[in-house]
């Protein structure tokens, strides 16, 4: 297959799934017991102004499909629709909070890159104790979630040792950075632990391989064996799982926010779903998605060109 | 789930030799968590009996205290005792994860097996269903879900089956094509038994290790992922005693100065997933073989 | 890390509060500063220290976002706490309670059933407009108007009309007499916004974009939804004891208890009332950044009974129930000691008149000391019920979900099955004014207020058929509508005492705490009123900079 054949069936395909998450997340209005306008109403009084807004805002006038598709030519221009409980669009509601995730999702896949590629590499090279300590503290981490780890960390570090603050996100970049490094770190320990373990298994495959152990027997330096043949080829099992890892933060900063209390995407959408305040839950829902879907294509799209073996016709989505 | 070939009869070969005494078999971690999993459900299951106190009374006067003789984890901001809070705590944490992995693990079964068995279009469209359903994180199918039925253990539930049914679907699914192409299902066609009674009788016992080791594996995640949702809010409510919660109530106490409970949640949510993790660890590596 | 020291907290309360009430007076307009001494021990304070000079900014936290600053609408925290600086009314409740003229300089009443409100002169709106008399009565007209709903309706049922009567005078007349409707002009009912600027801004009006119209001494500046809503001084003001000493007043939204308290300790934010404790209320006390400050208040905690059917119908079961709560215990361990076990929905605070009647008739409730057999007795009087009972409870609330889990045990204790509702904050005042949003709860929890300093004003909510009346509870009806007729202070305080105890008996709520305010102030600002009526009173006026 070709590259811009496998590049357009790619989109496609995403189109498609996107195309299904949205029809999934307006759909599931019609599941809410009582039916879509008493959802969305909720226990607010049902004034006259509010069932017309939202009526006119979920077109629930119009047959299903009518509705679905006003609804999703909205979203595509840029209208979220209204919060009812801000009373805002939600596209501004979310622009300001935007900020906020990006950064810690960022800082996270920072640390998770140091810390997993580092000790991962460090425990394949040097074996031994060193491989066996990494093995143990990767387990460990594995079985932590990121709520039990943020809090474990507010209580030693912010509270305890009083080095971090406890909750906010701070203003200005430094201070922003500053609060944001329990909170990254929650988010960040276990897919680094995750990659440490990836990246170790297939480095010591790969050192094990015939051409590695001949260039060995061959006297060339170590170091050079090494960045030459065994990074490079260990590299490619890596990139798939700091792809999938980085998706997966995006989901994980719901937990994490809450937990510091940042004011993020996260805790937004949590509020929102205890409000019950549709339009805003809706919005970021399918922002998760997008972004979600997004990541997995460039990893896809990455790996097909670290491994030129890898055929483009792989059936994966 | 490369090389997952093996039935249970082919695996019996590889086995150790029958000298090795069975705890090397095992493995000393795997005993480990098997130890520590059936302590904590017991414990939960035999809640009434084990639990020292109510763990709903209230002791007001014994508010914020740390371990002691009479509150071995203490007690919390309203003089519960931690270590009853605890072992009532597991009937919640743990029975809503098995259940969602009982769920989840029935439908991923019917759709994989339906999908390796029937093949052709049937097979492309819950392949498609399945791919589609991956493409969208987890925990958001149990906000959706907690967003339209209400907070709740419950909707919970159910948003995660959902989530975890495609990762279900998707191993069984592999694990049932390489079994369809075992000689042995052919002579069984030969024999003219229906396909049905195959895909029952010889299919899915010879997959069931890797159904075991596939379940285990998410339960360890559905534990996570449930206590996370109790701890936002959005899953089990206060006053019922719940892990999640715990770690939650626990963090306001420890802002008060008494950071035992959050403590003592934390690590058991870790102790049980950890323990979980070796055991489909090892499970895995079983099936693999 | 800080340990838990309940015996010291006590202590050291009082040594802050004492030593940060010796600055004396502060505030201008008739504000006094005493602090007097709680039964309990806690050191109350009316208003901080007076400042030095003016500041020119102060930021201040809210403890949510407010859903409108339209004074009709203002029946909440933090709605109160922004407009009380920027609407004023006819008349000014002070931080001890006391009542004093503001935008109408004396009122004559006549006979029974007509108020004459004779206005201040000079009075000038933020846009330079002199305030008429057509404006006030178009304010209060408002409270009449259906269209408008405003929350303080039930202070207007007895009303019969509101007329400019001449340029500076405006004459309420009444359908019957009510002593309630005159005291209800020192609060937002009596608020007076610009009729044209109202008008013109419609729905609108009271909202982010448009704001409000009005007098007093800070001017509203911007709102911006989810981030701040920023006042500044009223240059112009009329009553110059009360200018602002503040150049701006930026309100934050910070709802998280413990990120609010982290940016308080860190000087981020200058100042915040709080309603219930937070969790890190001990490490307000002891910090270096500022002073915490317990004010003199009539706000109360209390079970608030919302059923009509069921266990919580029968006066006995709530009595029971009300037997069963060990008052003391919940104070020291839920509110960290920052509450007095409550005997009356009305702590002795509302007794601004007839006070030896009230303080007898008080003295002679029984005490709040739980009895078990009592309560059980009670119950099996009541035919031992089984059906649950629903309490709701604002979620995300340490106060809430504690106080829930105590009644829970106690209730189960008595043999009542009890469920914890938990619900939303921002839901959580639907359960006040929508009777949808209480359907399936027996009872909810409250940090309630009067108004006015008076007992009458709580007790009015008994009334058969009242917005509040949430259970329907009828046995003090009557007894309140002649309440309100009586102008005479000693016979009135003798009718509304004998109210307070059948109420009390009857328990259609059932009082648990009387909560003081809870105010931090950083130690670069000073001059704040802390006593409850900064809901009504412009508290932030002499806010300023400490010496």
């Amino acid at each position: 297959m070709s590259w811009p054949r496998f590049l357009v069936k790619r989109v496609l395909a995403l189109l498609v799934v996107l195309l299904v998450a949205s029809l999934l997340v307006y759909g599931s209005l019609y599941l809410a017991p009582g039916g879509p306008l008493s959802f969305l109403v909720g226990t607010r009084s049902a004034t006259p102004e509010l069932i017309a807004q939202v009526t006119a805002q979920y077109h629930l006038n119009d047959p299903f499909l009518v509705r679905y598709f006003t609804w999703l030519a909205d979203v595509l221009h840029g209208d979220l629709g209204r919060s009812l409980v801000y009373r805002e669009a939600v596209s501004s509601l979310i622009a300001s909070r935007f900020l906020t995730t990006l950064l810690l999702v960022v800082y996270a896949t920072v640390l998770i890159l140091l810390v997993g590629l580092g000790t991962g590499i460090w425990a394949a090279l040097r074996r031994g104790v060193a491989g066996r300590v990494v093995t143990g503290w990767n387990a460990a981490s594995l079985s932590t979630p990121a709520f039990v780890l943020g809090a474990l960390l507010i209580v030693v570090f912010a509270l305890g040792l009083g080095w971090f603050p406890v909750y906010g996100s701070g203003s200005g970049f430094g201070d922003r950075l500053w609060h944001l490094t329990l909170p990254a770190i929650a988010l960040a320990l276990s897919s680094a632990a995750y990659l440490s373990r990836i990246s170790s298994a297939s480095i010591t495959s790969e050192m094990g391989k015939e051409h590695v152990e001949t260039a060995m027997s061959r006297g060339l330096p170590r170091k050079l064996v090494v960045r030459r043949h065994v990074l490079r080829n260990a590299s490619i099992p890596v990139i798939t799982v700091v792809g999938l890892t980085i998706a997966g933060l995006v989901a994980g900063t719901v937990v994490v926010e809450n937990v510091f209390a940042l004011d993020g995407l996260g805790s937004l959408l949590v509020r929102a779903i205890l409000q019950r305040d549709y339009a805003v839950v809706q919005a970021i829902v399918l922002l998760l998605t997008i972004v979600f879907v997004l990541v997995n294509l460039i990893v896809d799209v990455l790996y097909s060109l670290v491994d030129p073996r890898l055929s483009l016709d792989g059936d994966a989505l | 789930m490369s090389g997952v070939a093996t039935s249970m009869d082919q695996s019996s070969s590889d086995r150790p030799p029958r000298r090795a005494p069975w705890w090397r078999r095992v493995g000393i971690a795997p005993l480990c968590a098997i130890v520590i999993l059936a302590v904590m459900i017991l414990a939960a299951v035999f809640a009434p009996l084990v639990a020292p106190y109510n763990p709903n009374s209230p002791d007001l006067l014994a508010a914020l205290q740390g371990p002691s003789a009479a509150h071995p984890l203490g007690t919390d901001a309203l003089g519960r005792d931690t270590l009853s809070r605890l072992i009532y705590g597991g009937r919640t944490t743990l029975l809503g994860p098995i259940v969602v992995i009982l769920l989840s693990t029935v439908l991923g079964l019917l759709l994989g097996v339906a999908a390796a068995w029937r093949g052709g279009s049937i097979d492309t469209v819950i392949s498609r269903i399945v791919d589609v359903l991956f493409s969208i994180p987890g925990i958001v199918f149990a906000l959706v879900t907690v967003a339209i039925l209400g907070a709740g253990l419950g909707s919970v539930v159910i948003g995660l089956t959902i989530a975890y049914t495609p990762y279900a679907a998707r191993v069984i699914r592999g694990g049932a094509l390489r079994e369809r192409r075992m000689p042995y299902i052919s002579a069984a066609w030969i024999q003219g038994r229906s396909g049905s009674t195959i895909a029952r009788r010889h299919l899915v016992p010879n997959i069931r290790p890797l159904i075991l080791a596939q379940a285990v594996a998410a339960l360890g995640f559905a534990v996570i992922d449930l206590a996370s949702m109790s701890f936002l809010g959005l899953g089990v409510q206060p006053p019922t005693p719940d892990w999640g919660l715990m770690v939650k109530s626990g963090l306001d106490s420890a802002v008060r100065g008494q950071p035992t409970e959050v403590i003592v949640a934390s690590v058991a949510i870790a102790l049980f997933v950890g323990a979980v993790t070796v055991l489909g660890d090892r499970l895995s590596t079983g099936v693999n073989k | 890390m800080h340990t838990a020291k309940p015996l010291a907290i006590a202590a050291t309360l009082a040594l802050t509060a004492s030593l940060a009430a010796c600055g004396g007076s502060g505030g201008g307009g008739g504000g006094s500063s005493s602090s007097s001494q709680s039964a309990s021990g806690l050191t109350l304070t009316q208003v901080t220290r007076a400042a030095v000079g003016d500041i020119d900014a102060v930021a201040w936290n809210l403890p949510y976002e407010p859903s409108t600053i339209d004074p009709s609408h203002s029946f909440n925290y933090s709605e109160n706490t922004v407009i009380a600086n920027m609407c004023e009314s006819l008349l000014r409740q002070n931080p001890d309670f006391s009542t004093s003229p503001a935008l109408a300089k004396s009122v004559d009443h006549p006979n029974p059933t007509t108020w004459i409100y004779h206005l201040q002169e000079n009075v000038k709106f933020w846009d330079g407009k002199p305030m008429t008399s057509q404006d006030v009565a178009y304010s209060l007209n408002r409270g009449l108007d259906p269209d408008v709903g405003s929350y303080f309706g039930s202070y207007f049922t007895n009303v019969k009309d509101i007329k400019a009567t001449d340029a500076s005078t405006v004459t309420v007349t009444m359908k019957a007499p009510d002593v309630l409707f005159n005291q209800a002009m020192s609060t937002a009912a009596g608020a007076v916004v610009q009729e044209a600027y109202t008008k013109s801004a419609g729905k609108d009006f009271g909202s982010p974009s448009k704001g409000v119209m009005c007098t007093g001494p800070f001017t509203f500046d911007s709102w911006k939804s989810g981030d701040s809503l920023v006042m500044s001084r009223n240059d112009a003001y009329w009553d110059s004891p009360l200018k602002a000493k503040a150049g701006k007043l930026t309100f934050r939204f910070i709802s998280d208890e413990t990120t609010a308290v982290n940016a308080l300790q860190s000087g981020e934010i200058d100042g915040e009332f709080f309603y219930l404790p937070p969790a890190g209320l001990s490490s307000l006390k002891s910090s270096d950044a500022g002073t915490l400050y317990y004010g003199d208040s009539l706000i109360f905690w209390a079970l608030l009974g919302s059923a009509e059917t069921g266990p919580m119908a029968d006066p006995k079961v709530r009595q029971a129930f009300s037997l069963a709560v060990d008052r003391p215990g919940m104070a020291k361990v839920v509110f960290q000691d920052a509450a007095e076990p409550a005997k009356a929905l009305t702590n002795p605070a509302y007794f601004t008149y007839g006070k030896p009647i009230f303080q007898a008739a008080y003295d002679a409730l029984p005490s709040i000391k739980p009895d078990l057999e009592k309560a059980q007795q009670l119950l099996k009087e009541a035919g031992s019920p089984t059906q649950p009972i629903t309490i709701a409870i604002q979620g995300s609330s340490a106060v809430h979900e504690q106080t829930g889990a105590l009644l829970k045990a106690a209730g189960e204790a008595l043999g009542l099955t009890v469920n914890i509702k938990s619900i939303p904050v921002e839901q959580y005042g639907a359960i006040y004014y929508d009777p949808k949003a209480r359907e399936g709860i027996d009872a909810f929890l409250s940090t309630w207020y009067g108004n006015v300093p008076d007992p009458l004003d709580v007790y009015a909510a008994f009334v058969k058929g009242g917005p509040n009346n949430f259970n329907n509870y009828d046995a003090v009806s009557s007894q309140v509508e002649k309440a309100r007729t009586i102008d005479n202070d000693d016979e009135r305080a003798t009718q509304v005492s004998q109210i307070m105890t059948t109420v009390t008996n009857d328990a259609p709520w059932v009082p648990l705490e009387t909560l003081p305010v809870l105010a931090f102030l950083n130690k670069r600002v000073t001059g704040a009123t802390v006593s409850s009526v900064y809901l009504y009173y412009p508290w932030a006026a002499a806010l300023g900079k400490s010496g």
